[in-house]
């Protein structure tokens, strides 16, 4: 069977892959790219551990087929870092222990990151349903939530400083 | 002298007796000491995978060396099971 | 907040550092077992049963064999069988069946190709001949006298005189105290109800994975996620028939176990395609695998009485405790009856469990498994108590409470537990002082749990510029490797972060328990402890060697060497490491232990929720849980084993259960239609720890994993009732029901 050539931007660099025409983005990004950091709870865009953003938009990769994602700009949890320089809500999700075994982290900071690009100022509801699609079963979301709102805190405060 | 409790289960296997004081240094030697007033009973509370021993409240999975101190409170428990 | 009862002062335990393994987990890098890939490596796909119950009559594999990519076949057959009294062999017919399939979803025969795709397809096209059998699902039908046998040769045990026919029943247990009918025709009180509760899953988010890399030297290594590697290599070695030192067992970082990750599933059938193929092979479950054929917790029937005092006093209890523990039986009848009144005090009782098998999953353990069903009932009945005598439910449970030297219902006395304290942190709570809102219920509970101590090994090494490294056998679920270094750091008096603890494989780290029955920082903690204790010796002799002094003049103190005598100024242990060489070589140590003396959990929880009158839906509003944790090594981490168990404990009552229809198949295997909770379900789940040492720890840790998800079943049908005037004794007390329940005006309408 011919493979489907797909060219998109992942995380800041061009790339370029084969895929079978009915191979998710999911298996695409972890089989062809190894970007092992989307996981796959589910397979059926129930749980939110494969998160990414695609043209700026929160999707479940594992429902994407991979074909669709030629043209697409797409950042992982691999991207979500500047170089070494964290994002506030990874530094957030450190500090605030919120993550315990860690195999849904990589979505919810894809999918908080999503939330605070859009809305920088969340409330404690307005967070808890934007991270609704996002499964934890470790952590009772408690320390999630108040994580997020203290990455958002934390992006104000130096969004302020950098304006003076 | 230890003091062996029996759970109802076991009390089959005592003629009803819910208690006894046996003279012994070692679960093992308590087993042993067990088998000689209840013929039988060894091979219930001797398996590993389905018997554990407390002693004075502490709970051991696998018991025989255990050394069983005087005046101690002894019962053979369901081994424990966790998530 | 935390409660504690005279806590020595520590430098390092009870600090809130991040955790060492927390950087990789947010940048996406952290392996877990599905990460991994190896140079030609192959996939498999396991065929599973689409019946209930049936005899396999023959597997025909040559067409699959033919399919292009196809490199390794096998079923039952291929795997040795052993012996009916060896007690892993359930655990190797669960893994792939012989003669018979017990449940839908049971493994028959399992494909290794070069691509997922052609494995799928390859087992697939594997022919199966089915006898279909008569089968059964629920705990009623399966005790009925002429019910379809699932075990042809199963003699209930622990009743006299013994059975002469087979049954489904495997196991009756039973604990007696006292005259338990005399009490209860004394009893000014008696209440009664029977109470069911349906299977549900872990629900980890992971779900199974590994990759089985088999020589040609007949050696395997094996990369997989568990809750514990040491058992993984043993249980894959019995059912492969292998000596375990042909097996290599490197742990994954493990994406949540709760239990089900206690026991295996994959591992030897990896290691056979290996075998076979002569190449790596990597077997991952699907989420609907993972629902049809993994542990599930039991589901239960439990009849229970309690009489009481219009006092208040719990003075008989009558259980009768029948678990489901799927295709092949378990010991969670017998843990039932053990803790369905263990947090309280009553003189008689007689409390019976029977374990039955019923064509569904073989159950696997479940945080505090069996505690939560039965305290579904004995809470629910204990606050019906409380309102027939007009006492508060925590007046009531205080009056009932046992303490040190009482004698624990299944036999031992109680050591030193923190029960009361744990009742007077809920009572003294500003969310149990302030009234309900308008409209809300609130509803109170308490949860027993053991904990266990075991096996475990660690092995610290000092490196040359004054940092340590901790070599533990536990994997980490939670934030273990973070207990372990701050519990290093205490002893060794250096920097948490100048710890690296390490989860080791097989082979390099001795012997340890599965991390299971919170006992990973307790017990493998005590070993971590022991260790750094050695290298303190060892330190000592190395700076009276740099000194030119004796030993005993030496101490060791806040990280440094102290000169008793004071002629020499406090030497810090990295100027000790870095003349290692020349005093006598590296600085290690290891101990291995079997840990003794874990102290038993206990929780106390309460919680406010609305109801939707016109849907059912039920709304946690509020919730506070109070939890003895001995001593909170990790602050933050106690606090998330403690949430995380309570909104476990939430999905089980109100959402979470196993479907199945009439045939047997699992209607709800995604967690579209298993629905656990989500962020937006919640509030923040406030936490207070209370923290009455176990003496028995050196830093007074009694583990803190499993506790918390007894209360929430009992503490949110409590709150129902105190919403709505209606007793739920079914769960879940989903919409459907528990609108059902309101509109039918069910229970005492108080």
């Amino acid at each position: 069977m011919s493979r489907t050539h797909v060219s998109c931007n992942i995380n800041g660099d061009d790339a370029e892959f084969l895929c079978d025409a009915g191979e998710s983005l999911l298996d695409a990004l972890r089989d062809e790219m190894r970007l092992m950091g989307a996981k796959e709870g589910c397979g059926t865009g129930d749980c939110g551990a494969c998160s990414i953003l695609m043209d700026g938009r929160l999707q479940c990769s594992c429902l994407i087929f991979a074909p669709e994602a030629d043209g697409a700009t797409i950042v992982t949890v691999e991207g979500i870092a500047a170089g070494d320089d964290l994002h506030p809500l990874q530094q957030c999700f450190l500090e605030g222990a919120a993550l315990q075994c860690g195999v849904c982290t990589p979505g919810f900071i894809v999918a908080a990151k999503a939330l605070l690009d859009r809305n920088p100022d969340p409330t404690e509801t307005e967070v808890r349903y934007a991270l609704a699609g996002n499964l934890c079963r470790c952590t009772g979301y408690d320390k999630i939530i108040r994580s997020v709102l203290a990455a958002a805190a934390r992006i104000t405060r130096e969004t302020e400083e950098v304006l003076g | 002298m230890a003091q062996v409790h029996f759970s109802s289960n076991q009390r089959r296997l005592t003629g009803g007796a819910a208690e006894v004081e046996v003279e012994a240094e070692t679960v093992r030697e308590l087993l042993g000491k067990l088998e000689e007033m209840f013929p039988g009973i060894r091979a219930h509370l001797d398996r590993t995978s389905a018997t554990a021993v407390a002693i004075d409240g502490d709970i051991i999975p696998d018991p025989i060396y255990e050394p069983v101190p005087p005046g101690a409170e002894v019962h053979f428990i369901t081994p424990l099971a966790g998530g | 907040m935390t409660i504690t009862e005279q806590k020595p002062s520590y430098r390092y335990v009870g600090t809130r550092p991040v955790r060492h393994d927390g950087l990789d987990k947010v940048v996406g890098k952290a392996r877990f077992a599905a990460d991994l890939v190896l140079p030609g490596m192959l996939h498999g796909h396991i065929l599973r049963s689409p019946h209930a119950h049936a005899r396999i009559l023959s597997i025909d594999t040559a067409r699959a064999a033919a399919m292009p990519g196809v490199r390794a076949i096998i079923s039952g057959a291929d795997f040795p069988d052993l012996p009916a009294d060896d007690p892993e062999r359930n655990m190797t017919r669960n893994l792939m069946a012989r003669d018979k399939v017990m449940y839908e979803g049971h493994a028959v025969a399992a494909v290794a190709a070069t691509t997922r795709r052609q494995a799928k397809e390859a087992a697939e096209a594997i022919e199966v001949t089915y006898e279909v059998l008569p089968h059964v699902l629920e705990i009623a039908d399966a005790m009925e006298p002429g019910a379809p046998l699932l075990h042809e040769d199963m003699i209930t045990t622990g009743v006299d005189p013994e059975p002469s026919e087979p049954s489904n029943v495997s196991n009756r247990t039973c604990y007696e105290r006292g005259d338990v009918d005399a009490a209860l025709a004394a009893a000014d009180i008696v209440v009664e109800g029977e109470f069911t509760t349906k299977p549900i899953h872990q629900g980890y988010i992971e779900p199974h994975a590994c990759v089985a890399d088999t020589g040609q030297d007949g050696k395997t290594v094996i990369w997989c996620s568990s809750q514990g590697h040491f058992r993984v290599r043993s249980q894959t070695a019995a059912m492969l028939g292998w000596d375990t030192s042909r097996i290599k067992v490197i742990p994954a970082e493990i994406g949540g176990g709760f239990g089900g990750k206690t026991t295996i599933y994959l591992e030897p059938l990896a290691t056979e395609l290996s075998a076979r193929a002569g190449r790596p092979v990597k077997l991952v479950m699907s989420r609907d695998e993972v629902f049809r054929a993994t542990g599930p917790t039991p589901g239960s029937r439990i009849r229970l009485k309690l009489g009481a005092t219009n006092e208040g006093r719990i003075t008989a209890a009558v259980a009768r405790l029948d678990y489901e523990g799927g295709a092949f039986p378990g010991v969670w009848a017998m843990l039932g009856c053990m803790c369905v009144v263990s947090p309280y005090n009553v003189e008689n009782f007689v409390l019976e469990g029977f374990e039955v098998v019923v064509n569904k999953p073989v159950n696997a353990a479940y945080r505090a498994p069996s505690a939560p069903m039965a305290a579904f009932a004995t809470d629910t009945l204990v606050d019906e108590i409380a309102q027939q005598v007009g006492m508060d439910p925590i007046d009531l449970r205080l009056l009932n409470c046992p303490a040190e030297g009482d004698t624990a219902p299944y036999g031992p006395k109680w050591p030193v537990i923190g029960l009361r304290e744990c009742l007077e942190a809920i009572r003294d709570s500003e969310h149990y002082r302030s009234k309900p809102a308008a409209g809300h219920g609130r509803g109170l509970a308490s949860g027993f749990w053991f904990n266990i101590g075991e096996a475990s090994s660690a092995t610290v090494n000092l490196n040359e510029n004054g940092t340590a490294t901790v070599v533990t056998g536990s994997p980490d679920i939670g934030g273990s490797r973070a207990s372990m270094a701050l519990m290093a750091a205490e002893e060794l008096g250096i920097d948490v972060h100048a710890i690296q603890p390490v989860v080791g494989d097989t082979e390099v780290v001795g012997f340890t328990d599965v991390t299971e029955g919170s006992r990973a920082t307790f017990a493998t903690g005590m070993a971590v402890v022991e260790a750094c204790r050695d290298l303190k010796g060892q330190l000592r002799g190395r700076a009276a060697k740099m000194w030119e002094c004796d030993v005993d003049d030496v101490e060791w103190a806040d990280g440094h060497a102290t000169h008793s005598g004071g002629e020499h100024e406090p030497m810090a242990l990295a100027a000790i490491t870095a003349e290692a060489g020349r005093t006598g070589g590296p600085l290690g140590a290891t101990a291995s232990l079997n840990a003794r003396g874990a102290g038993p959990a206990f929780s106390v929880q309460v919680v406010d929720v609305s109801v939707d009158d016109e849907t059912g839906r039920v709304t946690v509003e509020r919730y506070t849980t109070a939890q003895d944790a001995g001593t909170a090594i990790h602050p933050d981490y106690v606090e998330g084993q403690m949430q995380g168990g309570v909104v476990q404990g939430i999905g089980w009552a109100l959402n979470e259960e196993y479907i199945h229809d009439t045939d047997g198949t699992m209607e709800n295997p995604g967690f579209l239609d298993y629905r656990i909770p989500v962020a937006s379900d919640l509030p923040m789940i406030e936490t207070i720890i209370v923290e009455v040492p176990n003496p028995n720890h050196p830093y007074g840790v009694r583990g803190v994993g499993e506790v918390g998800i007894v209360p929430p079943l009992p503490a949110l049908a409590n709150a129902i009732h105190d919403a709505t005037g209606a007793r739920i004794r079914d769960l879940p007390m989903s919409p459907p029901r528990v609108l059902a329940a309101i509109t039918a005006g069910d229970g005492d309408g108080g």
